[in-house]
């Protein structure tokens, strides 16, 4: 039966059917051949129950303010400005956008606005400053998975309220890390433009007058970020919110610019609810196969395999480390977790070891989501990358511009399997 | 049936800026409920609950410009070495199946607002809202989605057959990179 | 009864409370099988790894979708109000009131999701007393009055109306995001469930516990009409007495938890981890007296508002309220 079912599947990814298309066909088909044909009426209210759920409206508001940067010239100002202090450094601009997504991170709980956000930003930077197109865009896929790692974050939030484990401390827990692989990030592209110079864009020499010179230019970028970030942090408004007050400052300072008319807020409506709508497309169809797959027992059935094998608290963990990450390449991130967290979790709390507390735990999940998100074929934030590219080009340019990404993600995995300290020891110190 | 494309395509894109403009009415409405609550002490609009349903219906109108600009994500790893007519049968494959997925959500978005509009279910709030008044926009739009992609599909089919390959590309291919046309900036 | 051998689809309860792990797990896996002599067996999986939200539960159930859930009333009220007349804010200051106000009003409740979602419940219990929680660091002399002006976040419209009486301002602000808004100040305090602000550890971002009772969420379990009238007589009578044994265990585990928790989100001792610390603000008699004032001129006020139909109205006076000595009004 699960044959049958993956054999349809990899014929559907082969014909090139779109993706939202093989999930909820997929989702139609379990539900049939496992004698759940009623389950298909579930559709109508699952579709709209995700459609008016608050986890997923951000998403809009950030992409949109993205659009209205890029189209007042706040964005490309920011970025000729910020491209005079790096452009000596292999990599340039890319490392911008690994700082940029960390900053941005600490604004927004999902990974997939991070990447919509920062993305639609930086690729027209691609062209104007000749980077190469597949690494530039694994860089923004990767970086926008610091998204649910950097607090505010939706993945712990769902995880916290599935294992009981505290939010507050989970959130403090995935600075450290967060930091981490942001530098990680950064230190991959700086070794694979070491390699291949010719990727890391053009490079200029300027002097320090013409760099001071264009600082002032970033103050609007300041002032937009620093509406969304200071209105979360001085209490005025939850994450949510703030992309809604970030969206306003935003216009407010495209007028200010004189660039706001009705032709460029057309353009960005286009632009922002093409990308939205793709996206959700994808996310709504991965709620019903989730729907379908929860009463399956699939998922239970193969980790009931796995925990029978008896293996020592660290095979254990890396089994399902490798569990996750193959489920992570086919499987949509959030399903993955709420299908597979409630045997999970108890399965790893049982193995009584020290360091591998539920906080600890979580953060390793929210790696394995991360890794999930870039590995192909079905990584959600490769898909935004792919639909920000109104030049087009096929997919595979950044699902290969993505791999090297993985690299540092493993090794954080690794490390906090060896180290669990590197996660827990902020909250631990911050309680005394 | 190049003329309906046109119209299709402009119905496609106004509906987005209406998408897009709802997503603008939500930012401007939250950031008023924050204003209010925090400088009058006060919660006005329900700003979440009517935030998710204007967002639902804007979502639902916003399909169609996907599919017109062919940014539906499709896994190209064999689709890219095959030769023309094979690219354009996946294409017309791509677009059936496109339809199929459509109309099976709108058939049941459709009966979702029926049951609302039949039991006059409301929601949880203060606010008490009729869902069937959001629930109606949001199955339009899926209605309509499905319409469009009924009418791609049988146009690429048609195109197909006639071994207009360019034509099949264009309305249900994969945007290739040398359709550089659009400026970004 | 082997003729007749059925599995239910059941959606059950969120999978990290009690409910699920100690009840309804080995109630639907282990003891309804063997009561019934393996003629009824079930395939149960808790809503949250469904990912579904709660809200379309009761849907999925009216179309036969799923055959039995567990759900929290709350959610439901979407089409009746009538099914949250027993849940209204503050009406029952304890368990004891909880159990005697819902049999009263259970065949209100019968009568209502027969005909709005054609289910029957089966099942019913409370959660751990509802109380307001909030983060007011340094401060002392909490008393009710500083909860005026107050953003206080809402989960149901009869909560938002008495936390309105009380002078507070109600925000619904989405679960996902209370920590965060708690921790910065966006909203000053949440009225919830004893229950949930001790394990899911929202205390860490509170400071005191505010013991104005809310009233109970009532959460039932209930069977799609057709699947049940699909059963034989034989069945039916299994189900519904291993059932009404459920909901009993159920009860007296909401009752240890309630006066458990009230330890635990305060100094302890805690069975269950390590005491929240929280300091307990007690209503003093004048203050007991306005909230029971809110109460009864506008809470009630409110639902009767809400019902639409005066016979909403009467059935919950001649029910509810003639049980608590109180009366809605329009
Ligand atoms: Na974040
Ligand atoms: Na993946």
């Amino acid at each position: 039966m699960l044959a049958i079912f993956l054999v349809c599947l990899v014929i559907l990814v082969a014909l090139a059917v779109p993706v939202a298309s093989i999930l909820l066909l997929s989702g139609i088909f379990l539900a049939d051949i496992t004698g759940r044909g009623r389950f298909i009426n579930a559709i109508g209210d699952v579709y709209w129950e995700n459609s008016t759920g608050f986890i997923l409206i951000s998403v809009p508001l950030f992409i949109f303010l993205g659009e209205i940067m890029v189209r007042s010239g706040i964005a490309g100002r920011m970025y000729s400005s910020v491209a005079l202090w790096l452009t000596w450094l292999p990599g340039g601009l890319m490392h911008a956008n690994v700082a940029a997504s960390t900053l941005f991170a600490a604004t927004s709980g999902s990974s997939v606005a991070t990447v919509a956000t920062i993305g639609t930003v930086a690729y027209p930077e691609i062209k104007k400053r000749r980077y190469h197109e597949g690494i530039f865009l694994g860089s923004l896929a990767a970086g926008g998975t610091l998204g649910i790692l950097i607090p505010p974050s939706i993945a712990m939030i769902i995880y916290g309220v599935m294992t009981q484990t505290s939010i507050p401390d989970l959130y403090l827990a995935g600075i450290v890390p967060g930091l981490i692989l942001a530098v990680l990030l950064s230190g991959t592209i700086f070794v694979i433009c070491k390699i291949k110079p010719k990727w890391g864009g053009e490079q200029t020499i300027v002097s320090w007058a013409e760099r001071f010179r264009a600082l002032p230019d970033l103050l609007a970028p300041i002032a937009v970020f620093g509406s969304v970030v200071g209105s979360i942090y001085a209490g005025i408004a939850t994450p949510t919110e703030a992309a809604s007050l970030g969206v306003t400052v935003a216009l407010v300072l495209s007028a200010f610019y004189r660039t706001l008319n009705l032709q460029m807020l057309l353009i960005s409506f286009e632009r922002t609810m093409v990308t939205t709508a793709m996206v959700l497309g994808i996310v709504f169809a991965s709620m019903f196969l989730n729907f379908v797959l929860g009463f399956t027992g699939i998922s239970n059935a193969v980790l009931a395999y796995v925990t029978a094998l008896d293996l020592s608290a660290v095979s254990l963990v890396m089994c399902l480390i490798v569990f996750y990450i193959l489920l992570g390449t086919f499987m949509e991130e959030l399903s993955m977790i709420l299908l597979t967290l409630p045997v999970v979790f108890p399965i790893v709390m049982d193995l009584n070891v020290a360091g591998f507390s539920d906080v600890w735990f979580g953060i390793i999940i929210v790696l394995v989501m991360e890794l999930g998100l870039i590995s192909p074929p079905f990584g959600m934030n490769l898909f935004v990358a792919q639909a920000l590219r109104t030049r087009g080009g096929p997919f595979s340019d950044v699902t290969r511009g993505a791999i090297p990404f993985a690299v540092p993600m493993l090794i954080l995995i690794l490390a906090l399997v060896a180290f669990p300290e590197i996660a827990t020891f902020l909250p631990n110190w911050v309680k005394g | 049936m190049e003329r309906i494309y046109d119209h299709v395509e402009r119905v496609s894109q106004l509906a987005s800026w209406v998408g897009g403009a709802a997503v603008l009415a939500i930012a401007l409405m939250v950031t008023f409920d924050v204003l209010a609550r925090n400088l009058l002490g006060v919660t006005i609009t329900n700003a979440p609950e009517v935030a998710g349903y204007i967002f639902a219906a804007a979502i639902a109108f916003s399909f169609p410009i996907v599919v017109i600009r062919r940014a539906n994500i499709r896994i190209d790893t064999l689709y890219v070495l095959l030769p023309t007519p094979a690219a354009r049968l996946l294409d017309v494959i791509g677009a059936f199946v496109l339809c199929l997925s459509a109309g099976v959500i709108a058939y049941f978005a459709a009966q979702t607002f029926w049951e609302s509009w039949q039991a006059n279910s409301t929601s949880i709030s203060s606010l008490s809202a009729r869902l069937w008044i959001p629930q109606l926009f949001w199955a339009a739009g899926l209605v309509l989605f499905f319409a469009m992609t009924v009418f791609i599909t049988a146009y690429a089919t048609i195109a197909f057959f006639r071994r207009r390959w360019s034509d099949v590309e264009r309305i249900a291919g994969l945007p290739s990179p040398k359709e550089s046309l659009v400026d970004e900036s | 009864a082997d003729n007749n051998a059925t599995k239910f689809e059941v959606a059950a309860e969120l999978s990290s409370t009690h409910w699920y792990t100690d009840f309804q797990k080995p109630y639907f896996n282990e003891i309804l099988p063997k009561a019934s002599d393996g003629s009824m067996t079930a395939n149960a999986v808790p809503f949250d790894q469904l990912g579904l939200t709660g809200f379309e539960l009761m849907r999925l159930m009216k179309k036969g979708t799923i055959d039995i859930a567990s759900v929290t009333m709350n959610y439901v009220t979407q089409d009746s109000p009538a099914l949250n007349g027993g849940s209204l804010g503050g009406i029952t200051p304890n368990l004891a009131a909880f159990e005697k106000v819902y049999s009263a009003y259970r065949p209100v409740i019968e009568r209502e999701l027969a005909t709005k979602y054609n289910a029957k419940p089966l099942a019913l219990f409370a959660w751990p007393q509802n109380q307001i929680f909030c983060n007011f660091p340094g401060q002392k002399d909490v008393t009710l009055a500083s909860l005026k002006g107050k953003k206080i976040r809402s989960f149901a419209t009869t909560v938002s109306d008495l936390m309105e009486g009380l002078g507070a301002v109600p925000v619904t602000i989405p679960f996902g995001e209370v920590v965060t808004a708690l921790q910065r100040g966006t909203v000053d305090c949440q009225s919830a469930s004893l229950l949930g602000t001790y394990t899911q550890k929202i205390y860490e971002v509170l400071t005191h516990k505010i013991a104005i009772n809310l009233g109970y969420s009532a959460s039932f379990i209930v069977i799609n009409l057709d699947t049940w009238n699909n059963l034989t007589p034989k069945q039916q009578e299994i189900l519904s007495t291993s059932m009404a044994d459920l909901e009993h265990r159920m009860q007296e585990k909401t009752a240890q938890l309630e006066a458990d928790m009230q330890r635990c989100l305060t100094n302890g001792p805690c069975p269950d981890g390590k005491p929240a610390g929280l300091i307990e603000v007690v209503p003093t008699k004048e203050e007991a007296a306005k909230i029971k004032d809110v109460i009864e001129n506008r809470v009630l006020k409110r639902y009767a508002e809400r019902c639409n139909t005066q016979a909403c109205i009467d059935d919950w006076n001649s029910t509810v309220g003639a049980t608590l000595g109180l009366k809605a009004w329009k």
